[in-house]
């Protein structure tokens, strides 16, 4: 092994291996899903640099326009120019957006396979006769499924974007629009680099819901997803039928949904150009904001003891149920 | 005297079903202890609370230490094949290698590659494209390189033919044991393991009925073939075990008088497997 890796122990061959495992999710699928992004970007750049073919306008029409473009633009202030900027900002989070919507499967799917897997094919034996306890094996591939492996999206996401601007600046040279630089200097990397420690914030509040997918996961004899999704459903009828309204619901949705749901707003959110705001306040320095309000917050000390609860459950049952 | 596996009663229960019933023995260092049983007797169940990956009543060391709440540190000096094809089939061969040397200390890569080297298997095909045989050669050859005080081998040549367990028994002989190392092994193919056996530890229905050396299992068992007119002065010896065949009566005698034996017919030592076939039925004759 590489001799600064081995100063880490096992840990890095143990998160290596974690990838490997969930190389299709982490990878594969978001490597595909890009590819028919910038594929996507390609045909919609070649058919904007040929649409005048497609329009029936005049010449002097067509001059006259850009004149009135190029006039628009000459007046335009450090506000409007901000606003074009969080446009842009906002354009390239919908081009990379499908990324992030697959995000909650590729989350859910691993987790929900990490001790089910190795059970069906008995690797767990293999496994087990290697120097690493049951704790470790369940954090490093919380740690994986849930931290690291994310980064991979959120690279991606980057990627697609800076791809996407390379292929349309030869659209935008070629309609002589004086956007060229704002739109390059539209802080995506930022943008996505704010929305992973946001996520990460988002994680924090999850980690009941996550934790509880791990447990269900280290005892499901089959099909882990009905061992997630039977039980707190089941309350949840329950409680429909007996008090008329579910806490049970209200606290999942209000863990996972809400918060998810406010990231996506502020990724994608045209308002906030209309109102001249950067998009870039998503901010990496707001996601470290909301991680230190949220460990100030009792209520997610309540979920992190949940969590510790699922995830000594998931421990247990990794180490004895053979 | 420091002892690998100390053992004192030891016990596990499924329900109401005892898998193992107060188990007491202490296997020395440079030992290859046969544990022979039927299916089902508690041969497994005594090597998975050995090797900490079941709970189990009684008191339990192995290398000290208690394998129930160390097995973590407890595998950096113990390797084992627990049940065949267990290796990820979702993993490449090279990969294998990686993640072992990355999180074992006691992995020697090369060696393992030398055993490699000795089969067909392609370091860069996914385990699950490997042949049955293959994965076992695989796992065989990773257990192997690792230098450990105590291997423990659950069934390790399941699947492979014959020639590849000949030469497997062979090397774990030569190429992997010395006297400061200690092997337990179970086999259904116990002719085939019987010539590097040092120990016997026999199981039936949970209970330990036999723990000898190799040499004491050989002085303390014989087995005498009879003609049928000594049948009777046979059984007078009080045998273990008798089986019949084409006229002749072969008998398994515990503890008998050497020279009582031989007025009998032709004595000869007994092979593990017949001491088996004999101490499993015995009570059923």
């Amino acid at each position: 092994m590489d001799m600064n890796l081995a100063r880490f122990g096992k840990y890095p061959a143990l998160i290596q291996r974690e990838f490997l495992e969930h190389k299709m999710a982490f990878f594969t699928v978001p490597l595909v899903i890009s590819i028919f992004i910038v594929l996507g970007a390609v045909f919609t750049a070649l058919f904007s640099s040929n649409f005048m073919d497609y329009v029936d306008i005049s010449d002097a029409d067509l001059n006259n326009m850009r004149l009135e473009a190029e006039m628009e633009f000459s007046d335009m202030d450090e506000g409007d120019w901000a606003k074009v900027e969080a446009a842009a900002s906002a354009v390239m989070g919908m081009i990379a957006a499908p990324l992030f919507m697959i995000f909650p499967f590729i989350v859910m799917f691993p987790l929900l396979n990490s001790l089910y897997e190795e059970r069906v094919e008995r690797s767990y034996l293999f496994w087990k006769s290697m120097p690493v306890s049951d704790v470790e094996e369940v954090l490093i591939k919380m740690l994986l499924i849930v931290v690291l492996g994310p980064m991979c999206l959120f690279a991606m996401m980057i990627v697609v974007d800076f791809l996407a601007l390379l292929i349309f600046t030869p659209v935008i040279m070629g309609y002589d629009l004086p956007i060229l630089g704002v739109i390059w200097s539209a802080p995506f990397i930022t943008m996505w680099i704010g929305a992973y420690v946001n996520y990460l914030a988002w994680v924090l509040w999850a980690l009941p819901v996550l934790a509880w997918f791990m447990l269900a996961s280290s005892y499901a004899p089959k099909a882990p997803l009905m061992y997630a999704l039977v039980p707190p459903a089941a309350i949840m009828i329950l409680e429909a039928i007996l008090f008329d309204r579910t806490i049970l619901g209200e606290l999942i949705l209000s863990r996972i949904a809400t918060k998810f749901g406010l990231i996506m707003e502020d990724v994608i959110d045209f308002q906030r150009f209309e109102d001249g705001e950067r998009i870039a306040s998503l901010s990496a320095l707001d996601g470290l904001e909301a991680m230190v309000a949220t460990l100030a917050n009792p209520s997610f000390w309540a979920g992190a003891v949940v969590a510790g609860g699922f995830l000594a459950g998931a421990v247990y049952f990794r180490r004895f149920r053979t | 005297m420091s002892y690998v596996v100390e053992a004192s009663g030891l016990s596990k229960s499924y329900g109401k079903f005892k898998a193992l019933k107060n188990v007491n023995v202490n296997i020395e260092r440079g030992k290859i202890v046969g544990v022979v049983g039927a299916n089902g007797a508690g041969k497994s169940t005594m090597l998975n609370a050995i090797l900490g990956l079941s709970k189990y009543e009684g008191s339990l060391k192995v290398l000290g230490q208690d394998p129930s709440t160390d097995r973590a540190s407890l595998m950096e000096n113990v390797s084992f094949i627990s049940d065949v094809a267990t290796l990820p089939r979702w993993m490449k061969v090279y990969q294998v290698l990686d993640f072992v040397e990355g999180v074992h200390n006691n992995f020697d890569r090369d060696l393992a590659l030398s055993y490699l080297a000795k089969t067909k298997i392609p370091l860069d095909k996914k385990i699950k494209g490997l042949s049955k045989g293959m994965v076992t050669q695989l796992h065989l050859a990773v257990v192997m390189a690792i230098k450990a005080d105590l291997l423990v081998l659950d069934e390790p040549t399941l699947g492979l033919d014959i020639l590849f367990r000949k030469r497997f028994y062979e090397s774990v002989l030569e190429d992997y044991f010395d006297h400061d190392r200690t092997i337990l092994i179970t086999t259904h193919q116990v002719e085939e393991v019987e010539s590097i056996l040092t120990d016997a530890l026999f199981i039936k229905d949970g209970e330990m009925v036999l723990y000898n050396t190799m040499e004491e299992i050989e002085q303390e068992f014989a087995m005498v073939t009879v003609e049928n007119d000594m049948k009777e002065k046979a059984e007078a010896l009080n045998p273990i075990y008798s089986s019949g065949m084409m006229g002749m009566t072969s008998y398994v005698f515990d503890k008998a008088n050497e020279k009582d034996l031989a007025g009998l017919g032709k004595v000869k030592k007994v092979g593990l497997a017949d001491l088996f076939v004999a101490i499993m039925s015995g009570d059923e004759e």
